[in-house]
């Protein structure tokens, strides 16, 4: 056990980012995220000796991740405030305190990234947080290589909206 | 290149996505137009606060050591989904022994007091001639063949016990879930 938990530790170190930004792409900035993730682990664990190599490993942690936290969504009826109820935090002025504004606006791209898409709010965690080259995302999310890009950049495109109309709405 | 045909270009150029020829388009445009301008700063900005969104991956090592227990827990799981189906089981077992018991206790009482049943609703209340007379000529063979009355009453006391046995263990279970 102690051996196969090292070499479990060791290929779960290549492949945590990408778990945790799927988790994180599904369950968005909830309490549940790291339950879920030890949950996939666990699954990971469990079924690594049938895995058969059908799917590429990051395919397969991908599915089991989304899986996961879809389930999660359903039966723990995690806060579902509709995106259209989603009230964006007031920018702050420009000022000295720098860290505060940068956490605010951290704050607010977090929020609206619940606004998007899941294929692009989860191609970007994939990007971003899971520090994954497109040619990655697409292989783990199982889709071409141009709708990765199209998913980031029209992503983007949105979150870059959606941040300015809560500029406004503020003004 | 138009305003908005930049636009559509600028968070490709912003992550470095642009082939060269493009990429001199947007810069030459932002240099002239106030607006594009405004609007590539905003994207840098995003893709700053974006890029810092791997610093809120935890550590690995934080979900390593609860995999064995997770596991067992898995392991767990699985004996109380054994142990609430034993449960259910239990409940159909028990309710239809409890049925069973009641109507055996209904129709012994009814036997032995059908004479005051009869006189209390005005008529007959024996299921049939033959069968009263099964049952009669079986006890009578009983007690012809047991020499002793008390032999059969312990018998019949002991069948008793029994049936009021089981019907308290099928009544503690039901209760007890």
């Amino acid at each position: 056990m102690q051996g196969n938990q090292k070499a479990f530790g060791e290929l779960l170190s290549r492949y945590h980012s990408t778990a945790y930004a799927v988790v994180r792409g599904v369950l968005g900035d909830s309490d549940d995220v790291e339950d879920v993730v030890q949950l996939v682990y666990v699954k990971i664990y469990k079924g690594l000796a049938s895995f058969r190599g059908d799917a590429r490993l990051s395919t397969w942690i991908y599915r089991i991740a989304r899986n996961e936290s879809i389930n999660a969504v359903k039966k723990r009826r995690l806060d579902t405030t509709p995106v259209e109820d989603v009230v964006l935090a007031a920018p702050s002025a420009a000022g000295p305190e720098a860290g505060l504004a940068q956490r605010e606006l951290s704050e607010q791209v977090e929020t609206a990234l619940e606004r998007l898409d899941e294929g692009q709010r989860m191609a970007i965690e994939l990007r971003y947080m899971g520090e994954r080259s497109y040619e990655e995302i697409a292989e783990t999310m199982g889709i071409p290589l141009g709708t990765v890009k199209t998913y980031i950049h029209r992503g983007k495109a949105q979150l870059k909206k959606v941040l300015e109309s809560a500029a406004l709405k503020d003004r | 290149m138009n305003c908005q045909q930049i636009e559509t270009l600028l968070a490709a150029f912003v992550a470095g996505d642009l082939v060269q020829a493009e990429a001199s388009q947007v810069r030459s445009h932002v240099v002239t137009c106030d607006g594009c301008r405004e609007s590539l700063a905003a994207y840098e900005k995003l893709e700053a606060t974006l890029s810092m969104r791997q610093s809120f991956v935890p550590p690995v090592d934080r979900f390593i050591p609860n995999i064995a227990s997770g596991v067992t827990q898995t392991v767990a799981n699985g004996v109380v989904a054994y142990a609430r189906a034993r449960k259910w089981l239990d409940r159909l077992v028990s309710m239809p022994a409890l049925v069973t018991t009641g109507f055996m206790m209904s129709g012994l009482a009814t036997y032995f007091y059908r004479d005051k049943i009869a006189e209390a609703i005005g008529r007959d209340v024996s299921i049939s001639t033959s069968l009263t007379q099964s049952l009669e000529s079986i006890m009578a063979t009983w007690t012809n063949t047991m020499s002793d009355i008390w032999i059969l009453g312990g018998v019949c006391a002991g069948i008793s016990i029994v049936v009021l046995l089981s019907t308290g263990v099928a009544t503690a279970r039901l209760l007890r879930h």
